[in-house]
């Protein structure tokens, strides 16, 4: 029996699963052992990887939607070269603006280069990528903070921190590797505390638990760092050397009185003032956030809230501490890194001449086959699609019609686009399902690459299962396409995964991220290895952190105290409107919005197949609504959609939680974006509702 | 046959389920795998009609189905914990188990098709039910002590 | 206490398993025609080979030492004498009670309509206990044995042509029904199993009888002859249709019969006063785990713990055979309009019906994967109301009914 190492492409953990498969078929799966992130533990999800593709299987040919409205199946070649025909027809007729396209951090690196190779660099259209809608934030909260975006941990620091403070994540449910890490970790005096303005998982299971009103969060984080520093909580000496902007941040955040906290969060001054101390007694504070944070309408200014707690205790840079996102996806940081759309592969704006050189070389291309601009945002490319601008739009493996805030507008989008191409092993996702033309890609059990996960550790996905010859790879379908296009010898460097690796490896030398030291089949059966690895050093420790020396990536070296004013809520609740409803992970087994994890037995019979709220009592007694009653919940957004009820105290009064893997979730959020990030504002909408059954 | 009359056996631990607390994530059935060489969970949790989430557990019964159906003797009481544990070399793949098992949490394992019965986790290097460790909300727990 | 147990099989076995636990100090025997403790339902793993004798046995080896039995092997009782409370052996000696237990089971029933069938000297076979098995094992590995017919497609039947595929002769099966396993399959269910056997070159009839067995000179069998006037060469003629409690040797012994054996209560109590029975030789549910129920509870009885059987849902049953894997609970088919049938069948071979009425399921067949599917024994045999399932009656489970009964 053959057992291969390879990672699991669900969560941002990308754990790792050994595979055992015998005559091409999948005996068994297990997570690795000795693995850096999981050793030895998986998820329900990863463990039932085998089961993809078991009861729902595409045609393995290409789908053509026909002028008539009815499909074709069709040849690879045939359904390549006339796709290829008519996005050069659409980009000849209406400009190379007219092409976009929305890629995914569920594939390695390598394909995601590729595609942005032909997207943005050949076609000069736009490629964004479904990290937008997760860890964007994190991103420009970095840059900001640390002059790059650098998530500064590792996961082993959840066994080191005494001081764990969890930020509208919820890691029980969203992350249980982990977890399960810091369960097993627990040391007597540890204290794991959650803010949240759900009684989530977590909370329940938190020693301390505040309860704050949703996206208050960042002037908690004013509140705190006042009285932080009126208490002479901080930690001036490393204010001192290692950060920028402290006295001006202290002048700011002066005006942030505990008096105003409990108008403002909905806490009382006590818990703030015990939230404190809980920070001032911990030795190795870290403060982890997630989606709850990365996506509001001022996200991005809220994560730097957050930051400038650690930086101003010292709690960066040593084991156990850090202001530490994790994120959502399996290869975001890769997707961040190296996907070519928000920076030149490696880092650097379009602008850095410098950069730029550096790029065309390893790349093999002339400078203009880079882009001179950041790609325009997954909101953009929506609203553009909407407003008859943009003609084709590809999608990678994801399924915007169902995730996309707003979804209902997506719907429109794919009415409004001339040529839709999804790429994805189900031909029968919200956004697959009619799409013009349609790629049955091979899942990743069949794919090889690399992933970067939240720690920014690289890891290889390697073929469990052998394909048949008509099985095509993103990779190919990407390269087939660029050879249609007419990309010529600006593939001569690209024709394999191990190629585009070795490219994007070069693009990261002398950067901050700079992972020259890692070889393609090297890091095959290892416990993976973290950014930065540069050639010729010896890797003498497995679980590494940014900034031990203090030295940050910004221009002076410094850490910045960024802050601003916060807004005001552009959409607040209203008389029409009362109730806030909030979106995210229902359970561990689910992932998004259901495509794969449908395809799991222990999972459908243990989830609810319908689309369902949380609400608590209280709330529900008002209006005599029942448990397993429906209600019907309208939106600001104009949109309304029906739920089974929940009954529970773990959401506030005011607010309704709704799982994120139903159609009608997202049907109800706003088209409200973070102002510098775009992500959008997931979590915080206000609706009405009334009983329907 | 009634539970109340007959004379119960030493058994030195019962999973407990809270089902209150369960909130469905399914830790413990990835943790029967994990803990079972990849082989089918002994376990599972299923969504009742009312939408409550309910881990279904074998519960070493004082009036064992699964022994009474078993026509090979891999099915057993094991004299020195009290658990029913299952040989599967002694099994003849005749299912008789899965038909007599109330609880319906027998399974066939996918590896074998032979039968995934849950032995309290006593082949495990830990020694303790991996599901009960765990589990992230205390949903489940082994009860310990002597059956009168 | 002298416990005596006559029989050393699912009943027999239980019954002193239970006494050594209820009293550890008591004196147990058992008498057995049995030489070797073996189980009945496996004897097609031992004509494969699969399993050796010592595979059969379902208690563990030491059973008998470690549960401090006396066993006595391969005799034969004759005669029992309530008034003395004792029984005569074959051998003239006699062993005495406090309490006995009548677990002597059954035996293979050679129909009287079946001309020949009884006369044959040689080539006529049941498919019951080891002596069978060992007797049919013998003779398919003899080169002029060739043609094997087996009478009777229910599980026995099938057991022993499952068990004699590899032998490489020209097996026929009979059956006066319209297709395998009628009592637990429809015909649905019933056709995976007809095409594999047919795949591994069993003939199969099926609606007809047999009528006749032609015999050599020597009284061998050497042709069967079908209720249609075909005749099918026949070396060696295996009887599956049906069984016989073993109740000879209670005759003069005032235990009083029923219509179908022995009769005994829902405690094992015989209408004398210190025998109890259990098992097969009721002739009632000739059904493993009934007999090994049967056994407890006359074990409790015996030691004066009433305790009483509540289960007598005795039509289930579980079949393995050709990789085929079903579950069959109380009837296979709807017994008419009024009740609903529900079927569900998928790409992967599975298929499953479930026949109810009013929120009471009468039937349910699962073929495929079995897993979880024990649940609906309990719906079936408890007669529990699902009408108030919101889920297909197909992924009902506990959940619905948590807390509501426990073993």
């Amino acid at each position: 029996m053959k057992k291969v190492q390879t990672t699991c492409n669900y969560c941002s953990l990308s754990c790792n699963l050994d595979f055992y498969v015998e005559n091409n078929e999948i005996v068994k799966v297990l997570p690795t052992s000795g693995y850096s992130v999981n050793d030895g533990f998986a998820c329900i999800k990863g463990l039932n990887l085998d089961k993809q593709l078991t009861r729902h299987k595409p045609s393995p040919q290409p789908r053509i939607k026909k002028p008539d409205g009815t499909f074709e199946i069709v040849s690879w070649d045939d359904a390549i070269s006339s796709t290829a025909k008519k996005l050069l027809e659409i980009k000849e007729k209406y400009g190379p603006e007219s092409i976009a396209a929305l890629s995914t951090a569920q594939m390695p690196f390598e394909e995601m280069a590729l595609f942005s190779h032909l997207i943005r660099g050949y076609m000069k259209g736009n490629c964004d990528a479904n990290t937008r809608l997760c860890m964007a934030t994190s991103v420009f909260a970095h840059r900001g903070a640390f002059g790059f975006d650098a998530p500064p941990y590792a996961l082993k620091d959840f066994e080191i921190s005494d001081t764990i403070i969890f930020i509208g994540a919820n890691p029980v449910v969203a992350h249980p590797a982990i977890w399960n890490r810091v369960k097993k970790s627990g040391r007597p005096e540890r204290k794991i505390v959650v803010i949240d303005p759900r009684k989530s998982e977590t909370a329940q299971q938190a020693d301390y638990y505040y309860p704050l009103k949703g996206k208050s969060d960042i002037k908690l984080f004013y509140t705190l760092a006042n009285y932080l520093i009126e208490k002479g909580w901080i930690d001036n000496n490393y204010i001192r050397s290692y950060t920028d902007g402290f006295s001006a941040f202290k002048a700011f955040v002066a005006d942030y009185k505990l008096e105003n906290v409990k108008a403002e969060t909905g806490l009382e001054p006590e818990q703030v003032k015990e939230l404190a101390e809980l920070i001032h007694n911990g030795k190795a504070v870290s403060l982890w956030w997630t989606m709850g944070v990365n996506q509001g309408y001022e996200a991005v200014r809220t994560a730097q809230s957050i930051i400038n707690i650690a930086l101003m205790t010292g709690n960066i840079g040593r084991p156990g501490t850090g202001p530490n996102s994790l994120t959502g996806q399996p290869n975001a940081m890769g997707s961040r890194l190296l996907s070519n759309q928000a920076i030149l592969p490696g880092g650097g704006d379009y602008d850095n001449i410098i950069r730029r050189a550096a790029c065309a070389t390893a790349m093999g291309v002339p400078d203009w086959m880079l882009p001179d601009k950041p790609t325009l945002t997954y909101n953009v490319i929506v609203e553009k699609i909407n407003a008859g601008e943009i003609k084709a739009l590809w999608v990678v493996h994801t399924n915007p019609r169902h995730s996309w805030t707003n979804n209902e507008t997506f719907q429109k989008a794919m009415e409004k686009l001339d040529l839709l191409i999804v790429n994805e092993i189900y031909d029968d996702t919200d956004t697959s399902a009619a799409c013009d033309v349609f790629f049955p890609v091979v899942p990743a059990l069949k794919k090889e690459g690399t992933f970067i996960n939240t720690e920014r550790r690289l890891s290889a996905l390697r073929p469990v299962l052998e394909r048949e010859p008509y099985e095509h790879s993103d990779f190919e379908v990407f390269l087939k396409m660029g050879e249609a296009l007419g990309m010529g010898e600006l593939l001569n460097k690209w024709r394999t995964p191990r190629d585009v690796f070795n490219i994007m490896r070069q693009c990261t030398r002398g950067m901050p991220a700079d992972f020259t030291g890692v070889d393609y089949d090297g890091i095959v059966g290892t416990k993976g290895i973290q950014w930065p690895f540069r050639e010729g050093e010896t890797l003498t420790d497995n679980d590494r952190r940014l900034f031990e020396n203090g030295v940050y990536y910004t221009p002076n070296m410094r850490a910045k105290f960024v802050f601003e004013k916060p807004m005001a809520d552009p959409l607040p609740v209203s008389k029409e409107f009362p109730y806030i409803f909030n979106t995210g992970r229902g359970t561990v087994g689910q992932w998004h919005t259901q495509t794969r994890t449908r395809e799991i037995d222990a999972v459908q019979d243990a989830v609810s197949q319908n689309a369902y709220c949380l609400i608590h009592p209280g709330l529900a007694s008002g209006l005599e609504i029942g448990e397993g009653d429906k209600v019907e919940i309208t939106s600001i957004n104009g949109e309304s959609a029906v739920f089974e009820v929940r009954l529970t105290d773990t959401v506030q009064e005011g607010e309704i939680f709704a799982p994120i893997h139903y159609l009608e979730t997202n049907k109800l959020t706003p088209s409200v974006y973070d102002p510098i990030s775009k992500e959008p504002s997931y979590k915080t909408t206000p609706v009405n509702l009334r009983k329907v059954g | 046959m009634n539970r109340d009359t007959i004379k119960k056996r030493e058994i030195s631990g019962r999973i407990k389920v809270d089902r209150d607390k369960c909130i469905g994530c399914l830790g413990c059935m990835s943790a029967c795998i994990v803990s079972h060489d990849g082989h089918s969970p002994r376990n599972r949790v299923v969504i009742s009609s009312d939408k409550v989430s309910s881990p279904i557990f074998c519960q070493n019964c004082d009036l064992p189905e699964c022994t009474y159906t078993c026509m090979c003797g891999a099915m057993h009481i094991d004299p020195a914990t009290g658990f029913v544990l299952y040989d599967a070399d002694q099994c003849g793949s005749c299912y008789m188990c899965v038909m007599g098992c109330p609880y319906g949490v027998l399974r066939m394992n996918k590896i074998d098709g032979k039968i995934s019965k849950c032995d309290m986790c006593v082949s495990d290097r830990n020694g303790q039910p991996q599901c009960v460790d765990r589990c992230p909300m205390g949903a489940i727990a082994v009860e310990r002590g002597v059956q009168a | 206490m002298r416990h005596l147990i006559i029989g050393a099989s699912a009943a027999g076995l239980n019954a002193a398993k239970t006494l050594r636990h209820l009293d550890p100090n008591a004196e147990i025997t058992i008498l057995s025609k049995d030489e070797v403790i073996h189980s009945r339902c496996v004897l097609h793993h031992y004509l494969k080979g699969k399993r050796d004798l010592a595979g059969l046995n379902f208690v563990g080896q030491d059973f008998i030492t470690e549960q401090k039995l006396n066993w006595k092997k391969g005799v034969q009782v004759t005669k029992v004498d309530t008034g003395k409370s004792e029984v005569a052996l074959a051998d003239g000696s006699v062993v005495g009670y406090d309490k006995l237990l009548l677990a002597a089971g059954s035996s293979t029933a050679f129909p009287a309509g079946i001309k020949n069938l009884r006369e044959a000297k040689s080539g006529v076979l049941g498919f019951r206990n080891i002596n069978d098995a060992q007797a049919i094992k013998e003779l398919a590995g003899q080169a002029n044995v060739q043609n094997i017919v087996v009478m009777g497609a229910g599980l026995v039947g099938v057991d022993a042509v499952d068990g004699l595929l590899g032998f490489g002769k020209n097996i026929s099966l009979v059956e006066s029904f319209s297709h395998i396993l009628n009592r637990q399959l429809d015909m649905r269910a019933a056709r995976p199993y007809e095409q594999a056997f047919a795949m591994a070159g069993v003939k199969q009839y099926y609606g007809t009888k047999i009528t006749e067995l032609v015999l050599d000179d020597a009284g061998a069998v050497k042709q069967a002859e079908l209720g249609s006037g075909i005749r099918i060469p026949c070396d060696l003629f295996i009887v599956t249709s049906g069984i016989k409690p073993n109740v000879g040797f209670l005759e003069g012994s005032g235990i009083a019969l029923g219509q179908t054996g022995l009769d005994f209560d829902g405690y094992g109590k015989t209408n004398i006063e210190n025998v109890f029975g259990a098992g097969d030789i009721s002739g009632r549910s000739p059904i493993w785990p009934a007999a090994v129920k049967e056994g407890i509870i006359a074990a409790y009885n015996m030691v004066g713990r009433p305790l009483e059987q509540t289960d007598f849902f005795a039509s289930k049953a579980t079949m393995n055979f050709q990789s085929v894997a079903t579950m069959s609970l109380g009837l296979p088919e709807s017994p008419d309009d009024s009740y609903t049938v529900e079927v569900d069948e998928d790409q992967a071979g599975n298929y499953k019906k479930i026949i109810h009425k009013n929120g009471e399921i009468v039937g349910a067949i699962v073929q495929g994967d079995l897993s979880y599917a024990g649940i609906l024994t309990q719906l079936i045999r408890e007669k529990i109301d699902v009408s108030k399932i919101k889920k297909p009656l197909f992924k009902v489970d506990y959940s619905d009914f948590f807390g509501e009964f426990v073993f």
